[in-house]
């Protein structure tokens, strides 16, 4: 398309405002648009639901909202978020800085280890933190005999959450850097260096600078996830929005508080997401003018190279060793106790068939969508297109909880149904697959379609003999994508799951909230391990 | 030329805007003969994409008509969806369908044809094409000229009534383009095809076409054999358009034009005295060095066969001319200039050209065929 002029290009860029309407076809109306409707009415529906419900309550809600203790709930939000971002760009940033840059040994095997992370549930990781650290975990377990340590201080709280979600969601930081490193031209270095500037003078004024849009945006992935997360803050007791929301519905049943604390932290997930667009558009400024292929010059440590290299092992060891130990010391204490194997197959079962369903059901719903946003922009598309981002905006805990009001009011019969965890499943994760989905039509040139139409073929023809063949590996990827993040989901599972529906994730939950830390090890590794492969294969996928 | 002959497409005030202000086809009146290759020439951006896809079904017009064989096939009310129009379509990317071998791209568009009959028909039309066993390859496994030249068979194969090709050659590499677009023209020739063919390139678009439109902001300014509108461009935007044409200011007189650069032996369509342009080519100029000559030679560029020299008027006006490489002369010799124009120049009042024929011949006999009456 290079040769097109702006009048030729305007072809795919529509009118702004919408000069004429587009005459639609039936055929169209059909197959793209009322599906695509149907599927945002089903997305965005719960929500509003859920604002309803809150502004019900009225002044109740106010008082609610004014009490000193939903201050300190959103201080405890704000303040891990924050912390977490902290620790995050310290581990990430060194981490890539050490990986892409100096002559650090084992610097490929570290790159990929030290990414790894990202595929552990956070409810896993911190309950493979508690059942090391915690007051009668294993380190207790192993002092006791030598020291005659009978209780550890508890890691329960602040500083649990605070590390468990450091050291799962550093990777956020590290991977945008070190992606940010590899792009960066050589030449602005090997500039500096010649006008006068020493290693640590480049570090400083040349490449840190350039690090700031991915340092940027990573930081901020951390904070939702710190925010979003409910699986390791609660395990680990510590009360953010996301605890006292799950606290609020289960012990009170006090639907309409629990609907308010929801608005509120959804205000602060959508405040950092507008951040994120704004770091987003930040990066033009910073994009790669040199040729690819050049590498820049390795950093030598010296001496410092073990020093970092200790570094990176700690690191190592404690975000992946150590929770694979303990996994395994587990594991054989629920060999030796005789493993629930029926519990456990039941389980893995019903993991299996929601995500299946799920992946289905997502990518089912998301190609109207994408098919009209890419082939047929306008701002109606457009707006579809957007609205059924919402998922992305609000936690897992906010999207069941809404799912559950409405469930309750709006349609009983669905209410702790599979179909109606299903929607939910679908409501979180449709932006994953429209985002996934989209990337692998827009590589389709439309040119493609339009030869098939101008061969005499009809548009479901094209679609059926060019389209979807090509757009088959872009299918599977967007449904393994939901598939894998279904199967680690809990909030929506454990609110909305039909009675007696154990999957991986609840039984993990319930076994841990208990401390039955060895009932938790099989359902764990089982996770993990369909979890873990695929997903490392999709993070070195994207590594250039 | 342009005899009265049937016409396969016909394009009637046909308009087309994405936003009020951008109007990307305003106007356009187009009627394209039974086996004649048209080219369409503008600069990016003028709007010529959106013709051929108005033609080809992917766009609706605003206002007008447009007509497949007399049948109506668009307006502002109906449009009849591009699979029932019969409109090959070859595009910039050749947009082979990378998932099928060579054979079923180019049997795509015959599903409802007997398998023997469609398997002659694949055979033939790659013999056409000179590429007889190719049949089982796949496109990324051809060079870009092979798949070029399958995507006009892919085109063929349903036997459309008219074959559109959006700037085809412009993918390829400057040294094969050349050779490649001769094939095309070709098959295109051997199998009778009417063609539509768009192009920024103005050689491309006059070695290709038997007719030539020149399209500026949505509006086809002027239709013509190539060698016509190349010799009589209707304004001086398409002269520039058409090569590095230059102008100087002219008054007419009884004896013909008057310039800097010396007389004209032409006759003008405006009474003497009138102030006009005149437009030239390098080659049109010739020079010799003159001690008292008022020019000055600024700078040689040697392009091999020729070589263009940089001169600067008395006026300070910079003119070019164009001489046999065998002919040499230093930069900063003083020089005389003088038109040597083998056919009546290209005149123009505000823009637009004016009529103008050689002194004291035919002014009929001087008429070139098809050319732009002017305004």
């Amino acid at each position: 398309m290079a040769e097109l002029g702006p009048l030729e290009a305007a072809g795919g860029l529509a009118a702004p405002g919408g000069f004429r309407l587009p005459r639609l076809s039936a055929q169209r109306i059909v197959l793209l648009w009322l599906p695509a409707a149907a599927v945002t009415a089903a997305v965005v529906l719960p929500v509003v639901y859920l604002v309803l419900r809150a502004s019900e309550a009225g002044p109740a809600t106010w008082d609610l909202l004014s009490r000193p203790q939903t201050a300190r709930i959103l201080g405890n939000s704000v303040g891990l978020a924050a912390s977490v971002t902290a620790a995050s760009w310290l581990l990430g940033a060194s981490l890539a800085l050490l990986t892409v840059r100096t002559d650090l040994p084992f610097r490929r095997f570290f790159a990929i280890a030290a990414a790894l992370p990202l595929a552990v549930p956070s409810y896993v990781g911190a309950y493979l933190l508690a059942a090391a650290l915690g007051p009668r975990g294993l380190l207790q377990e192993a002092l006791e005999p030598v020291l005659g340590v009978t209780r550890l201080p508890s890691i329960y709280g602040f500083p649990g959450a605070f590390l468990a979600l450091t050291l799962l969601s550093y990777p956020y930081v590290l991977l945008p850097v070190r992606a940010a490193l590899q792009r960066m031209d050589p030449a602005l270095e090997e500039s500096a260096r010649s006008l006068g500037h020493n290693t640590w003078g480049v570090l400083r004024r040349v490449t840190l600078p350039h690090l700031v849009p991915a340092l940027l945006a990573g930081g901020l992935l951390v904070a939702l996830y710190s925010l979003r997360d409910f699986g390791a803050v609660s395990l680990l007791r510590f009360t953010t929005f996301t605890r006292a929301i799950y606290i609020q519905y289960q012990s009170a049943f006090d639907r309409s508080s629990a609907a308010a604390l929801s608005l509120v932290l959804v205000a602060l997930t959508v405040v950092l997401l507008a951040m994120e667009l704004r770091a987003r558009h930040g990066e033009v400024r910073y994009a790669s003018t040199g040729i690819g292929g050049k590498t820049a010059q390795v950093i030598r440590l010296g001496h410092w190279r073990w020093l970092a290299l200790a570094y990176c092992l700690a690191l190592v060891g404690v975000a992946l060793v150590l929770p694979t130990g303990v996994l395994a010391y587990w594991l054989l204490r629920a060999l030796q106790a005789g493993p629930e194997l029926p519990t456990l197959l039941e389980a893995t079962g019903h993991s299996l068939l929601a995500s299946a369903l799920a992946a289905l059901a997502t990518v089912v719903a998301a190609l109207p969508i994408v098919i009209l946003s890419v082939r047929y922009p306008s701002d109606r598309s457009r707006w579809l297109d957007r609205l059924a981002h919402i998922g992305f905006a609000l936690p897992g805990v906010v999207v069941a909880l809404a799912l559950v009001f409405f469930g309750l009011r709006g349609a009983p019969w669905l209410y702790q149904t599979l179909p109606m965890l299903v929607l939910a499943y679908l409501v979180l994760f449709l932006p994953q697959a429209t985002a996934s989905l989209r990337s692998s039509l827009i590589q389709i040139p439309r040119q493609l379609e339009e030869s098939g139409r101008s061969l005499g073929r009809q548009p479901l023809a094209v679609f059926h003999r060019v389209t979807l063949p090509l757009l088959r590996p872009g299918l599977m990827a967007s449904a393994a994508l939901v598939f894998l993040t279904t199967m680690k989901e809990l909030q929506a599972t454990l609110l909305l799951g039909p009675l007696g529906f154990r999957t991986l994730s609840t039984e993990i939950w319930s076994a841990v909230s208990e401390a039955f830390f060895a009932e938790a090890a099989g359902p764990a590794l089982v996770l993990i391990l369909t979890c873990s492969i695929p997903m490392a294969y999709f993070i070195l996928r994207d590594q250039p | 030329m342009t005899q009265p002959s049937e016409s396969i497409v016909r394009l009637r005030t046909v308009r087309k805007h994405y936003s009020q202000t951008l109007t990307a086809v305003d106007d356009v009146d187009l009627e394209v003969a039974r086996g004649q290759i048209l080219s369409i020439l503008g600069p990016s951006g003028c709007g010529k994409t959106t013709l051929l896809r108005l033609i080809a079904g992917f766009e609706q017009p605003d206002a007008g008509s447009i007509e497949i064989e007399g049948r109506l096939v668009a307006d502002p009310r109906m449009s009849v969806p591009p699979e029932a129009r019969r409109v090959g379509m070859v595009f910039q990317q050749h947009a082979l369908f990378p998932h099928l071998t060579v054979a079923d791209n180019i049997g795509f568009g015959l599903p409802r044809v007997a398998a023997d009959e469609r398997a002659s028909r694949i055979q033939h039309l790659l013999n056409l094409i000179r590429l007889p066993k190719a049949h089982d390859r796949y496109p990324h496994e051809l060079s870009g000229g092979q798949q070029q030249r399958v995507a006009v068979a892919r085109a063929l194969a349903p036997e459309p009534v008219i074959v559109l090709m959006d700037e085809p050659f412009s993918n390829l590499d400057a040294d094969i383009r050349k050779k490649i677009r001769d094939e095309i023209r070709f098959i295109l020739r051997q199998a009778g095809t009417t063609v539509v063919f768009v192009t920024h390139d103005q050689e491309e678009a006059l070695f290709m076409g038997d007719q030539m439109a020149v399209m500026k902001a949505g509006r086809l300014v002027q239709i013509g054999q190539p060698e016509a509108v190349f010799r009589a461009p209707g304004s001086t935007f398409i002269a520039q358009f058409l090569g590095q044409a230059e102008f100087v200011p002219a008054r007419v007189t009884q004896d013909g034009l008057e310039t800097e650069i010396g007389g004209l032996a032409q006759s003008v369509d405006r009474p003497p005295g009138s102030e006009l342009l005149v437009g030239f080519r390098a080659d049109d100029l010739d020079f010799e060095a003159d001690a008292q000559g008022k020019s000055l030679l600024l700078a040689r560029f040697f392009q091999g066969a020729v070589c263009q020299y940089r001169i600067r008027l008395a006026s300070g006006r910079i003119v070019h001319s164009m001489q046999p490489h065998y002919r040499q002369h230093a930069p900063g010799t003083p020089v005389r200039v003088w038109f040597d124009p083998q056919h009546p120049l290209p005149c123009f009042d505000n823009g637009q050209a004016v009529e103008t024929w050689m002194l004291g011949s035919d002014r009929q006999a001087q008429r070139l065929p098809g050319s732009l009456s002017p305004d």
